[in-house]
């Protein structure tokens, strides 16, 4: 029985709570996460971080209107700096501005059954906690930015669905849906698109967070659909290590959750050849995306969240 | 190319387990989740052939193995192309006991043997040495030589009337190559039809040892029946004029009855017929004083040696008999031996003294005396202090209470018919210092009631430990009385009867003033002047003669032990030569091709064994390419169950 992160001793939140002091929770690992805490509190701490980052960040500012100044430090746009207020005060400042946007986002999550699988139970956490958590990170920084959020999850066929609205008070609601929900049943994520597609009468951002065991045809038809209907889309195709490293096993019989298959195999006869499969597909996921306009970010399941958030943040920006 | 051990082969079966895991087995590891099912299923697609390969090399590979295994176990051997072989070292033992004489089929063992001995030494090279043990010459060195000289030996071998030991024989031969091999190969050779008695002990270990390679006959040895030994009188001389018997003891498998014939004097003097395991009694005629010679046969069979056993008896007076008591038992006993011509009474200076210990002279004369015990056991004082003074180591002891009887005896008459006697009055019989086992009859208790010995003023005593009086015990009334003065006067009282009977190749010293021996085959020795003589192997009577005139007699005969014609098993050798490098074969060819192993060329167990271990290197790495690799990503094993 795997042990999810989420259950952790008291000596290893201790240590996750002195590391996350001491670093920026976004470039923490996984299971340095989990030993944090819940749902909320860990995605506040992973957008805070990653805000505090931002001004070292090559990424240039969003926002249209003025809020505050702050020291200039090295790696700051130059664009920003106020040269007015250098010329009073001989000091560099830099112009910070506030976001002011109506766009309407909207969370799309994987919760079949091969979600809740993870490589190395205590250790790694299972893609379906790292989907959850992305969640509520992303959404999170999207409510702060003004955004509006909405969310559903899907498994064959739609589980949750939170209609999008914006503020602090919709991101605990956002919240609340996400906690309980589980990995289960097989995934169908074409259904889902276009049930989300049905529902969104503006268009918007629609983010998938998927480990893309799926019908890739069918998905990509799904989401070449969404673009057509002037969507933006992300994807953040989750992959645990041991999906594209196969386990050191010896013979064994691999079983699939999702299908109840069953393949006998050796895995180190077969270890080359998987990972070129494995490859091959990324690699055409990459290259049937993006002349959809669609992009798709591969976020590993040992990777800290900041990667992730960098990529959602690069497709805000040319959002504008 | 020949193989040392070609039994082993069969272990090659072996290398269809690989084959039949390869066809049979299934995966049937335990059961892993894991959801990307779709990525491994195209991998396996892709890799299906090679593993296919892979797997067929492995299986290739382990059948190999055990081809390899099976071969090198097999000893298998080459002739180094054109080249004889490197100079050898042999000593070629040959058993040419008496055993080698039985007939198998149409042919001696020993020209079996012989045969074998000749086509190895066909094989020689001209720098090869040889040295021939013949194990059934007693005494005879070994004969070295090169192959020609050691083939014109062999052909003149023939069977020896005597029993070999292959175990000295092969300790010689190492003690000889380890002196003489100067460099050469050094190799033991023995044929032999490993009768079961041809070793006598097993050898100290033989590491370091040169190889001992052993052919023995293939068929299973022929019946064989013998006369194993003749007894005349029971033990008692003969004596003149009297008629006595020849007892024959039958040896051999079956229990057909056996014709036996008693020959005197080359004239047929008795016939009888017994089963193997008994004795024939053969009456022998009365004769005068003097050497009689004879032989006890029987009809011939596979082995002839053992047919017929010579034996040499000397005829003597009967013994002059006194007695010094007024035993009236006793006398009567003796006038009726007297009057049966087995004894003559006399009143001095007789052979043998009948003497009661307390009051008679049994210190005196040079002849035996037989001392009866004290009467009463007031007399025991004195009568130890007369023993002690006549040099004789017994004393008398304290009567035994209550009655006491003799220890039943098997195949002696005498015993038995003493079984029936009861002692009233018995005296222990306690030695002074130490004794050597010299009772002559025993009671029931195993306590001695007759002992003998030399006494050491010269002649023979025998002490007996009841009174034979009708008030000390049944004996004096009973049927044994007479049978056991008899034995006492004939058997035990005289001193040891002289030597006939002589075992091949010993030897002995003359009378004074011998002139010659007469051989069997009646071609003699002149010995004038010599003190000892040193008889062959040939069995029959040796005469002993000064002048013309026959003054003793010997009979060789060959060791009964050589009549079993029984074989020792190839494992038996394993325990009588520990940590010997031994090749044991019944097979003319594989003899043939197991001497000179130098000249096979190197055995190729070595060079098999390093493929071996080439093959299972590869067998290792291949199957290692397959196996999970410690510390790569990805190496445990998410989420197991059973499978």
């Amino acid at each position: 029985m795997s042990t999810h992160p989420g259950d952790r001793t008291a000596t290893d939140r201790a240590e996750g709570i002195r590391a996350s002091r001491s670093q920026r929770a976004d470039l923490l690992k996984p299971h340095e996460l989990a030993a944090l805490g819940g749902l909320e509190f860990v995605a506040r701490q992973v957008v805070e971080g990653f805000i505090a980052g931002l001004h070292r960040s090559p990424h240039r500012g969003f926002s249209v209107e003025f809020a505050e100044h702050r020291m200039y430090q090295p790696g700051d746009d130059l664009r920003y700096i106020d040269w007015r207020m250098f010329g009073r005060s001989d000091r560099y400042y830099i112009k910070q501005f506030e976001e002011e946007t109506n766009l309407r986002s909207y969370m799309l999550l994987d919760v079949s059954a091969s979600m809740a699988w993870t490589s190395a139970p205590g250790v790694l956490p299972e893609k379906i906690w790292y989907a959850k958590q992305l969640a509520a990170s992303l959404s999170l920084m999207l409510v702060r930015q003004g955004d509006a959020v909405g969310m559903m999850s899907f498994d064959s066929e739609m589980r949750t669905h939170v209609a999008p609205r914006g503020g602090r008070r919709h991101w605990h609601e956002l919240l609340r849906t996400l906690i309980p929900i589980e990995a289960g049943g097989q995934t169908d994520p074409g259904s889902a698109l276009r049930d989300l597609a049905g529902r969104l009468r503006r268009k918007g951002l629609v983010i998938l967070i998927s480990d893309l065991l799926v019908d890739p045809e069918e998905t990509r038809l799904a989401l070449r659909f969404l673009r057509h209907r002037g969507h933006e889309v992300l994807v953040f195709h989750l992959l645990d290590p041991g999906e594209r490293e196969l386990p050191g096993v010896g013979e064994v019989r691999f079983f699939d959750p999702e299908t109840d298959e069953e393949l006998p195999a050796s895995a180190a006869d077969v270890r080359r050849e998987y990972r070129e499969a494995v490859e091959h597909a990324l690699e055409e996921w990459r290259r049937e995306l993006a002349p959809q306009g669609i992009d798709y970010v591969l976020v590993g399941t040992d990777e800290p969240m900041a990667q992730a958030l960098r990529a959602y943040l690069h497709k805000r920006e040319k959002l504008g | 190319m020949g193989l040392l051990n070609p039994l082993l082969l069969m272990l090659a079966g072996a290398a269809a387990v690989p084959l039949l895991l390869h066809l049979f087995q299934r995966h049937q590891g335990p059961r892993v989740v894991f959801p990307a099912l779709r990525y491994l299923r195209r991998a396996e697609k892709e890799s299906a052939r090679r593993i296919r390969i892979r797997q067929l090399l492995l299986m290739l590979l382990r059948i190999l193995a055990m081809l390899l295994i099976a071969f090198a176990a097999a000893r298998p051997f080459v002739r180094l192309g054109g080249v004889g072989h490197a100079p050898t070292a042999v000593v070629l033992i040959i058993d040419n006991s008496l055993s080698s004489s039985a007939v198998m089929g149409d042919r001696r063992v020993i020209d079996d043997i012989k045969e074998r001995a000749l086509d190895m030494l066909g094989d020689a090279a001209p720098d090869d040495r040889f040295w021939l043990l013949r194990a059934g010459n007693a005494g005879e060195p070994a004969l070295a030589g090169d192959a020609a000289s050691t083939m014109t030996l062999v052909r003149e071998t023939e069977p020896a009337a005597t029993a070999s030991d292959i175990g000295a024989a092969i300790e010689h031969a190492r003690a000889l190559l380890a002196a003489g091999a100067e460099g050469r190969a050094a190799e033991i050779q023995v044929l032999t039809d490993l009768q079961v008695n041809s070793f006598r002990a097993p050898l100290a270990s033989g590491s370091n040892a040169p190889p001992v390679i052993v052919w023995h006959p293939s068929d299973a040895p022929p019946q064989n029946r013998s006369i194993t030994d003749v007894q005349l009188g029971g033990g008692m001389a003969p004596v003149e004029n009297q008629r006595t018997v020849a007892s024959a003891a039958v040896s051999g498998t079956g229990t057909t009855p056996i014709n036996v014939r008693l020959t005197v004097d080359g004239r047929l003097a008795a016939a009888a017929s017994a089963r193997p395991g008994e004795s024939a009694v053969l009456a022998l005629p009365p004769r005068g004083a003097g050497i009689v010679e004879g032989t006890v046969d029987i009809d011939a069979d596979a082995m002839h040696a053992d047919d017929r056993r010579f034996f040499v008896a000397r005829v003597l007076p009967p013994p002059t008999v006194q007695i010094t008591s007024d035993a009236p038992f006793i006398a009567d006993a003796l006038a009726v031996l007297a009057e049966a011509g087995r004894i003559r009474m006399s009143s001095g200076n007789a052979d043998v003294l009948i003497s009661p210990a307390a009051t008679g002279p049994i210190a005196q004369g040079r002849g035996a005396v037989v001392v009866l015990p004290p009467t009463s056991p007031n007399e025991l004082a004195a009568v130890n202090g007369r023993l002690a003074a006549a040099g004789i180591p017994w004393r008398y002891g304290a009567p035994v209470p209550g009655e006491a009887r003799f220890a039943p005896g098997a195949n002696d008459p005498l015993l038995t018919a003493l079984e029936s006697a009861r002692m009233r009055v018995t005296y222990t019989l306690t030695a002074e210092g130490a004794v050597t086992d010299s009772a002559l009859l025993r009671l029931s208790d195993g306590t001695p009631w007759a002992v003998h010995g030399e006494r050491r003023v010269g002649g023979t005593y025998v002490l007996l430990g009841s009174p034979l009086s009708v008030e000390a015990s049944t004996l004096p009334t009973s049927a044994a009385m007479i049978p056991l003065l008899d034995r006492l006067i004939s058997a035990w009282a005289p001193s040891l009867p002289p030597r006939t009977e002589i075992a091949p190749g010993s030897e002995i010293s003359l009378p004074a003033g011998t002139t010659a021996v007469q051989r069997p085959d009646e071609t003699k020795d002149d010995v004038a002047g010599a003190a000892a003589y040193h008889f062959g192997t040939l069995p029959g009577i040796y005469r002993i003669l000064r002048d013309d005139s026959l003054i003793a007699a010997y009979a060789m005969n060959a060791p009964a032990s050589e009549s079993d014609l029984t074989r020792l098993k190839e494992r038996d050798l394993d325990e009588l030569l520990p940590g010997w490098s031994l090749h044991v074969t019944d097979d003319a060819g594989s003899w043939r091709r197991a001497a000179f192993r130098e000249r096979l060329g190197r055995e190729l167990w070595r060079p098999l064994l390093l493929a071996l271990l080439l093959v299972l290197l590869v067998e290792t790495s291949i199957a290692a390419a397959g196996r999970p690799r410690r510390g790569t990503a990805g190496a445990r094993v998410p989420d197991t169950e059973a499978g």
